[in-house]
C-alpha cells in the first residue's frame, strides 16, 4: 500500500462518515428530548465534512484523482432510535480511526500529523458516542 | 546495562512505510511531497549489524524502550494509590488495564524486552490529588507518545504510537478522572 493509497482510504472512510452522521442527524431530529445528541451529530458531521474536503484538496494536489463517494451506503442494521444511532456513531468513528492508523503507517510529516490527530479525534469520538475503553484504538481489540 | 545487550535489542515492527518513486506530484508543495516519496525504512532481514565501534543504538528502539519506562510509571502509580484510595479504585484500575496492555505491545515490539525498572512516584494523599495526577500523567503520555508517532522510522511503530496516544486522549477524558 502507497502513502497516497492510504490518504485515499481515509477519504473513502470520511464520505461514509459524512453520508453516516446525515441519517444519524436525520433520525435523532425526529426523537424528541435529544437536543443535546443531534448538536453533538451535527458537531461530528461538520468535523468529517471538514477532513473530507481537505484530503481531497490533499489527494488532488498530489497528482491523483480523490475517490469519489459512493451513490449510496447500506447501513449495516435499522436506524430508527437513539440507540441504533449512538451504536451507527460508534462505527462510523471506529472505521474512520482504522484507516487514520493505516495512514499513520504509511506516511510521514505533514500527512502523519494529520492522521495521527484524525486518530485520536475519532477514538475520542467513539468513546463520545459509547465505546468502551479502547487500549489500541485504530488497530486490535480493547 | 551493558552495550552488547542493548545493541542487541533489535525492532520487529518493520515495513508499512512508504511509497516509492514515481509517484506524479505535480502541484504540491515540497512537504506534501517528502510525505509520499520518502524511501522505506529497511526490514529486519535487510539490515546491517549495528557499528559497535561508534556504539549506535536503533533510534526507534530507544523510543519504544522510553515509552515502555514511561508507561509502567503510570502503571505503578495506579497500582499503588488503589490499596489507599477504594472510592477510586474502579477508575484506577480501568487506566492500569490499559497501561498493562500497552506496555505488553510495546514489549512485543522488541526482539527482547529490557529490565524495565521505574521508580515509582509518591502517592498523594487525597482521591483528588491522585486522580488529578493519573490525568495530568496521562496527558503528558499523550503528548510524549504523538511526539513518538510523529518521529518513529518505523510506519507500523509509528502506528502503534499513535494509537496508544489516542487511548491516553480518552482515558484523560473518563468520567472518574474529571475532579
Amino acid at each position: 500500500m502507497s502513502a497516497l493509497d492510504a490518504l485515499q482510504g481515509c477519504l473513502a472512510a470520511e464520505h461514509a462518515a459524512v453520508f453516516g452522521y446525515g441519517i444519524v442527524g436525520g433520525v435523532l431530529a425526529g426523537v424528541s428530548g435529544t437536543s443535546n445528541l443531534q448538536a453533538y451529530a451535527e458537531e461530528c458531521y461538520a468535523v468529517h465534512r471538514g477532513r473530507r474536503d481537505s484530503l481531497t484538496s490533499l489527494v488532488t494536489r498530489l497528482g491523483e484523482t480523490p475517490v469519489a463517494a459512493e451513490p449510496a451506503y447500506r447501513l449495516p442494521f435499522r436506524v430508527t432510535g437513539v440507540d441504533p444511532c449512538k451504536r451507527l456513531a460508534r462505527q462510523l468513528e471506529n472505521r474512520t480511526a482504522i484507516a487514520y492508523a493505516l495512514a499513520v503507517a504509511h506516511t510521514v510529516s505533514t500527512s502523519r500529523a494529520m492522521a495521527v490527530d484524525a486518530l485520536t479525534d475519532c477514538a475520542i469520538r467513539s468513546a463520545d458516542w459509547g465505546t468502551p475503553l479502547q487500549a489500541l484504538p485504530g488497530i486490535g481489540p480493547s | 546495562m551493558a552495550t552488547s545487550t542493548r545493541m542487541s535489542r533489535r525492532l520487529l515492527l518493520h515495513g508499512a512505510a512508504l511509497t516509492g518513486a514515481g509517484i506524479a506530484l505535480a502541484g504540491c508543495t515540497t512537504s506534501e511531497a517528502d510525505d509520499v516519496s520518502t524511501p522505506a525504512r529497511p526490514t529486519a532481514s535487510s539490515q546491517e549489524q549495528p557499528d559497535t565501534s561508534v556504539g549506535r543504538t536503533d533510534p526507534d528502539v530507544d523510543r519504544v524502550e522510553a515509552a515502555i519506562a514511561s508507561e509502567r510509571a503510570l502503571l505503578v502509580y495506579c497500582r499503588d494509590s488503589v490499596a489507599e484510595h477504594p472510592d477510586i479504585a474502579a477508575t484506577l484500575r480501568q487506566v492500569a488495564d490499559q497501561q498493562q496492555k500497552h506496555i505488553a505491545v510495546l514489549r512485543g515490539a522488541l526482539t527482547e524486552a529490557g529490565p524495565g525498572r521505574v521508580e515509582p512516584a509518591p502517592v498523594m494523599r487525597g482521591d483528588r490529588a491522585v486522580l488529578h495526577t493519573v490525568r495530568r500523567m496521562l496527558v503528558e503520555a499523550q503528548r510524549q507518545r504523538r511526539s513518538d508517532a510523529l518521529a518513529a522510522d518505523s510506519g507500523l511503530l509509528a502506528r502503534l504510537f499513535a494509537s496508544i496516544s489516542a487511548s491516553h486522549a480518552v482515558a484523560a477524558g473518563l468520567d472518574g478522572l474529571q475532579a
